[in-house]
């Protein structure tokens, strides 16, 4: 227990850094590190590219919208960042918010409109994402939700991370690796990952970078988007 | 190599050619047999469209696992729901001149990646079984066994679903699919890994097993009768391997 705490707080600090650095351009956060960074002009960063685009506004619940954006404090009148394929079992859990409590309802209720692409757009779906991080319970309603949700409702990107963290918090071994724990002297490596032997594979189809990739990134302190 | 081994490589390719196309059921044993019938890959060309199995709808290609060869449906490249290529060619080829509704309703599934057994015609009673492994998928991991396949593109199946970690018999009924019994557990099963599900079908008693462990009993509202395949959804990557039927003696 005393050696995840320390684990958690080095970890912690490690993401706070991260954030507040001045964004670098990820080549050159990838030569400090010694590694290969994602390349965004790859096929993974296209494909999340286009699933982000909400210049269709073609959402049908622009109310609800809203109220998730601003609950995840995102900004929708830009494109979403990518998301770089990592994260940690760290983030604390939020209190609950007006967000929290609606999606709860949505998924307590059989039939409920669940805040998929078509009906909150790519914004509102990444908000969903970013207020239900760090809350086991939601996390996995809302994976449950979006797989179901079928094509093109749910973004793969953020459903395959939240799978990792289910599994994982359930004993499970990974099949992402997108869930990242720090070794003893603080580098960061994946959390068991099950078929580790198809992991890029996997990794393909749900748009995300290279494994290796994604661990640079990571190591090198990029934000998760 | 001297012209006299290359001779005798030669017949002994032949012959395994022969066997295999024997053991794919091209020329199926008498109806009355109760020997199984695997689909042979033998002769099958690795990173090409499998022969002993028509794909329909999705991307399934024959993959080597291991040093051997499986049938694998990759749902990397297929997301936006299309039939395979040439779907019009491979429906006559399966159905001749009654196609053209097996088309409409394949069309109708298109989230549904199905390969139909060459070969395999009309199985009513016996068992059918098949090797899975499961590789990935974001939304789906499916695999599964497809039977009772119809001129107009009806069928059921016995699908596996790692998202879900359950064993489900499911119709395909007029543009409709319908869940009809899930396996009595849930059974989480490791991606990578090699499994087996099974279905035997004695008139209308349909049951389904997976690793040999009864999942799934239910009474069928008429007998079964059509062609039988390998199933799959959306995005799932499965591999396939010793796809068999049993049938029932007469």
């Amino acid at each position: 227990m005393r050696n995840s705490t320390m684990t958690g707080r080095a970890l912690a600090t490690m993401v706070a850094a991260a954030v507040a650095a001045a964004p670098a351009p990820l080549a050159a956060q990838g030569s400090r590190a010694r590694c290969t960074m994602p390349d965004t002009t790859k096929e993974w960063a296209r494909s999340q590219r286009a699933w982000l685009d909400d210049s269709r506004h073609d959402w049908s619940n622009d109310t609800l919208r809203l109220k998730l954006v601003n609950a995840a404090g995102l900004d929708a009148s830009k494109p979403m960042p990518l998301l770089m394929g990592w994260t940690t079992l760290d983030a604390p859990k939020k209190p609950d918010s007006a967000a929290v409590a609606l999606l709860r309802a949505g998924m307590a209720t059989r039939g409920a409109q669940f805040p998929t692409r078509s009906v909150v757009g790519a914004a509102g779906v990444s908000a969903v994402w970013s207020i239900v991080f760090g809350d086991s319970a939601l996390e996995a309603g809302v994976m449950r939700r979006t797989m179901e949700a079928g094509l093109g409702e749910a973004f793969e990107t953020e459903t395959a991370m939240l799978e990792d963290r289910v599994r994982v918090r359930a004993s499970r071994g990974q099949l992402y690796g997108t869930l990242l724990r720090a070794n003893a002297d603080g580098t960061l490596a994946p959390a068991r990952i099950e078929d580790s032997a198809h992991v890029d594979l996997r990794r393909e189809s749900a748009w995300l970078p290279p494994l290796k990739q994604s661990v640079c990134a990571a190591t090198a302190g990029t934000s998760r988007r | 190599m001297t012209s006299k081994t290359a001779r005798g490589a030669a017949a002994a390719a032949c012959l395994v050619l022969a066997a295999a196309a024997l053991r794919a059921g091209a020329q199926e044993p008498g109806a009355a047999t109760t020997r199984p019938v695997i689909v042979s890959l033998s002769a099958e060309k690795v990173g090409a469209e499998p022969k002993s199995f028509v794909p329909m709808v999705g991307d399934w290609i024959i993959a080597q696992d291991d040093g051997r060869k499986v049938v694998m449906v990759d749902g990397r490249k297929w997301k936006r729901g299309q039939p395979a290529g040439g779907l019009a060619d491979k429906a006559r080829e399966i159905y001749g001149a009654r196609h053209e509704d097996f088309i409409d309703n394949v069309a109708a599934f298109a989230y549904f990646p199905i390969a139909v057994a060459k070969g395999i015609d009309n199985f009513e009673n016996g068992e059918l079984s098949v090797k899975f492994k499961m590789i990935g998928g974001a939304l789906d991991r499916c695999s599964g066994i497809l039977f009772n396949v119809k001129p107009n593109g009806d069928y059921l199946t016995v699908r596996f679903n790692g998202t879900e970690d359950n064993l489900v018999l499911w119709t395909f009924n007029s543009g409709k699919r319908t869940f009809v019994k899930r396996g009595a557990d849930n059974v989480p099963l490791e991606l990578g890994t090699w499994h087996l599900i099974r279905v035997g079908i004695h008139g209308t008693t349909l049951t389904g097993y997976l690793d040999g462990k009864l999942l799934i009993e239910y009474s069928l509202k008429e007998p079964v009768s059509g062609k039988v395949g390998l199933w799959s959804k959306t995005d799932s990557m499965s591999e396939f391997d010793a796809f068999t039927v049993t049938r029932a003696a007469k």
